[in-house]
């Protein structure tokens, strides 16, 4: 049910105090899976057209667990605004070029409304999400694919050198500008320079695409190996997506048995991993049953199998493993999307 | 004489199956009750949302991966986005189908026996082609090939050797597997059957004993103690595994051979009432080993006859073909043999049962054959195997052939004493079916001084019993000398091969006492 009589729902036709002009309602954004607790706009200021994310309020109360007080309820919101804002400024300010940031953060009162207050954030606006660009029919764009997973690779390892970790990189949350890729919603990301309400939980993202350690209940206790950990997974599972149309996780899950599934399992990690490694040679071996271009099919399931590998310490480039510093280092991913997009850039042109 | 079916010796070493047949008998689930983080709540509705609000190909797949991995295969939601893939086939990719299918057609229960269903013994001619299975293992080599660090593949390598009685190569891939995943319940309860299939005991045990899981995984402790009792030692792990299956932590299918293993012990140790009491709570969730060991129990413990028919247990051939015999079906027997070795074609026991009851009892030798040959490609040089070969062969008045088995044993084997005995007394039968009773007289003759110095009444009765039947058919001059020694028999000897070889010569005797004289 959409609740529409609040404040954050009735922005429509407004000058906000920012001098942004209300355009249009977004009934559904392309990158709003999970995002619940606001609505979209599309704004206007000195002819440029952008995305407005409004925070409601109201809905957050009436979903919030029952029995919390409404002052938490609020203040869990404010934080989660308040972090998206100031982590998005904290990333800009520190060269990080392909995320999508808040273009502005601003609240407007809407008086007549119980919670009069609404909260919002303004973004370059999208094409749409990945998702609206995927096409699995027989020509498959190669040069267009990993030309945008390298543009992804290389925003996640600008927020690692400045450790943040994204923690929900998923197709929604990768949003099309015209030709170019940027990774959008940094509202569950993590950073270690700035308190955020997420901080002290083991994975914050969305369950569909949570490494599998999350899902059997196993945390790495060192925090930037973990976070990491679980990046260098999501990038993979990313690479998945872009092949396969489906997650990395479900592509696991498929060739697991019932009996070791997360959902089914009461032993311990340790106890599953030659099963899980067993599942996960299978799931590779489909993957790359959905490579159609064969000059590729070897690469790309190396870096999924580098990047997605079931057991964290396993994770991450051999080379890196094997050298000094973090694993989960993403520079020699970043290297390799880049050749795989210049050799599939190079077929097109010949 | 064939060997005998060692009735009285069976414990509860792990059977050991394919990978996937293991998964699908639920001995490789996890046995605490409970996780010890809980799954945390989540909902897929945003994804349904999106699924509805774009109606493509692709957010049909991604809900179908949250659906998938959040487990809410059933959702109408998520069916309907399945379907509109399949419809859309054309679109979509080979994962984005494959995974369609898989949320249409859920259920993963599969029916292990399905493939046994058609087994006959004739069939059993088809398992002396190794073809199907050489072709197995290039598969699984490939498998290797491609990931080298899987120690699953190795160990399905070591059971595709051990089948063609490889075994260096069948020890060699199991030593790899130990050494890439020594911590998992499935790598070492194969490598636990299969050295102690090679006789390999010390070794098994030793594995077993330092592994930390086998502290607290019940499905290790039965099998370490089955070694254990096999070595004649007392397991450290007694204690522990009472504490296990008494601390209600454990679902009764995991605790199934822990109890049978125990029960065994207290079973060989004479206590009744506490080995009862064990083999009762084994039986509360049995899987197909626990079923057949108390199958076995029975014999010595009537109190603890079951029906083995009345346990929904899957592959439990082993105990029918057991059943069977204590009930007096002997072509039921045979059939559930056939099966059972089939289940377990490394496996010596369902042959030896099998060979001996078709040539003792059922007195039909092709049948005998058929099993042995069928054993023969996984134990080539078997003794026993190669001498109730030679048996059945001379039996069925094929001497010369029977020679050339006992020939093939090679005199590097070291050989038990019950079989050095039986294979002399076999040279003894193919010697009189060759025409030869003077050296087939003087081997029955050793075989059965041999077997009272070693004070086996069982093997001597039979080899007499054996002796006189081919004196009988010769007409010899010793006959009633022999009769005399298969009078002092005991009439009441309960072994069902005695009572019927004791009715055949008896009946041998008879006719040639009516026979008119020359």
């Amino acid at each position: 049910m959409i609740m529409t009589d609040n404040a954050a729902h009735n922005l429509l036709n407004r000058t906000l105090q920012t001098g942004w002009f209300v355009k249009e309602k977004i009934e559904k954004a392309d990158n709003q899976t999970g995002s619940f607790f606001s609505v979209c706009y599309k704004v206007e200021k000195d002819g440029e057209t952008c995305f407005l994310k409004a925070y409601d309020f109201a809905k957050f109360l009436t979903i919030s667990v029952p029995g919390s007080k409404i002052v938490d309820v609020m203040n869990e919101m404010l934080t989660a605004y308040q972090y998206e804002r100031d982590l998005s400024d904290y990333c800009k300010n520190k060269h990080v070029t392909k995320v999508s940031f808040v273009k502005e953060a601003g609240e407007e009162v809407i008086t007549g409304y119980a919670i009069s207050i609404v909260p919002y954030l303004i973004f370059d606006m999208a094409d749409g999400d990945i998702r609206k660009k995927l096409d699995f029919s027989a020509k498959l764009d190669y040069a267009w694919r990993l030309k945008s997973l390298h543009e992804i690779a290389v925003g996640l390892k600008q927020l690692h050198a400045i450790e943040v970790s994204h923690q929900d990189l998923k197709p929604s949350n990768i949003l099309v500008f015209d030709t170019n890729s940027k990774i959008g919603d940094l509202g569950r990301s993590m950073c270690r320079d700035i308190d955020g309400p997420y901080n002290k939980r083991a994975f914050t993202g969305d369950n569909t695409y949570a490494p599998p350690e999350i899902m059997y209940g196993y945390y790495e206790k060192d925090w930037l190996k973990r976070v990491f950990a679980t990046d260098s997974y999501l990038l993979g599972s990313l690479i998945v997506f872009y092949f396969t149309g489906i997650s990395m996780s479900a592509l696991l899950r498929k060739h697991i048995p019932d009996s070791f599934s997360w959902e089914v399992w009461t032993g311990t990690f340790d106890e599953l991993k030659i099963y899980l490694e067993d599942g996960f040679a299978k799931a590779l071996l489909e993957f790359e049953s959905n490579i159609n271009q064969i000059e590729f099919k070897e690469d790309l399931k190396k870096l999924v199998e580098y990047l997605c590998h079931p057991f964290p310490e396993k994770r991450g480039h051999p080379r890196s493993i094997v050298c000094a510093g973090s694993n989960y280092n993403l520079e020699r991913f970043v290297t390799l999307l880049d050749v795989l997009k210049r050799k599939a850039e190079l077929i097109i042109k010949n | 004489m064939a060997n005998l079916f060692e009735h009285k010796d069976r414990r509860v070493v792990p059977n050991w199956r394919s990978f996937g047949n293991t998964i699908v008998l639920g001995e490789l689930n996890s046995f605490q009750k409970e996780r010890i983080i809980p799954l945390e709540e989540v909902s897929i509705e945003s994804y349904i949302i999106d699924w509805k609000f774009n109606k493509t190909v692709i957010h049909a797949s991604d809900l179908l991966s949250a659906a998938l991995v959040n487990n809410f295969k059933t959702n109408k939601d998520v069916i309907e986005a399945a379907k509109y893939i399949l419809q859309n086939s054309k679109v979509a990719s080979v994962s984005q189908i494959s995974l369609a299918n898989k949320i249409l057609n859920n259920s993963e229960i599969i029916d292990l026996s399905a493939p046994f269903n058609s087994v006959t013994l004739q069939g059993l001619h088809s398992f002396t082609n190794t073809q199907p299975i050489w072709q197995k293992i290039r598969e699984t080599k490939q498998n290797i090939k491609l990931y080298p660090f899987n120690p699953v593949f190795y160990v399905e390598l070591s059971r595709y050797y051990s089948i063609l009685g490889l075994k260096e190569k069948s020890v060699n891939a199991m030593k790899i597997a130990l050494h890439l995943g020594s911590n998992n319940r499935f790598i070492l309860r194969s490598a636990t059957r299969l050295f102690a299939h090679f006789g390999e005991l010390d070794y098994t045990h030793d594995i077993l004993r330092k592994n930390p899981l086998t502290n607290f995984d019940p499905w290790l402790i039965s099998a370490e103690i089955s070694i254990a009792t096999i070595r004649k030692r007392t397991s450290k792990f007694m204690k522990k595994g009472i504490e296990l299956i008494n601390s209600r932590n454990i679902s009764p299918f995991n605790f199934t051979e822990l109890a049978s293993s125990l029960g065994t012990v207290e079973l060989l140790n004479g206590s009744t009432k506490k080995s009862r009491d064990l083999f009762n709570k084994s039986m509360i969730a049995p899987n197909d080993n626990s079923l057949a060991q108390i199958e076995w129990a029975s014999q010595k413990d009537t109190h603890l006859e079951v029906n083995p028919e009345s346990f929904p247990v899957k592959l439990n051939y082993e105990a029918l073909a057991l059943d069977n015999f204590q009930n007096e079906k002997y072509d039921l027997a045979i059939d559930n043999a056939a099966k059972w070795f089939i289940d377990m074609p490394f496996s010596k026991r369902p042959i030896l049962f099998g060979s001996n009851l078709a040539s003792t009892i059922l007195k039909d030798q092709e049948k005998s054959i058929a099993f042995l040959n069928a054993g023969l490609i996984s134990h080539p040089n078997d003794p026993q195997l190669l001498n109730n070969y030679a048996y059945a062969l001379a039996l069925d008045n094929k001497a010369k052939e029977a020679l050339e088995q006992l020939n093939k044993i090679k005199s590097e084997i070291p050989i038990e004493g019950s079989t050095k005995i039986c294979l002399t007394a076999t040279r003894g039968l193919a010697f009189f079916r060759s025409g030869f009773p003077e050296l087939g007289r003087n081997l029955y003759l050793e075989a059965i001084e041999e077997t009272k110095s070693i004070h086996n009444a069982t093997l001597n009765w039979i080899a007499i019993l054996n002796y006189a039947r081919e004196e009988i058919l010769i007409g010899s001059e010793y006959i009633d000398n022999v009769m005399d020694a298969v009078g002092k028999i005991p009439k009441d000897a309960k072994d069902i091969e005695i009572k019927i070889l004791r009715e055949d010569v008896i009946q041998a005797f008879e006719n040639y006492k009516s026979k008119p004289k020359e």
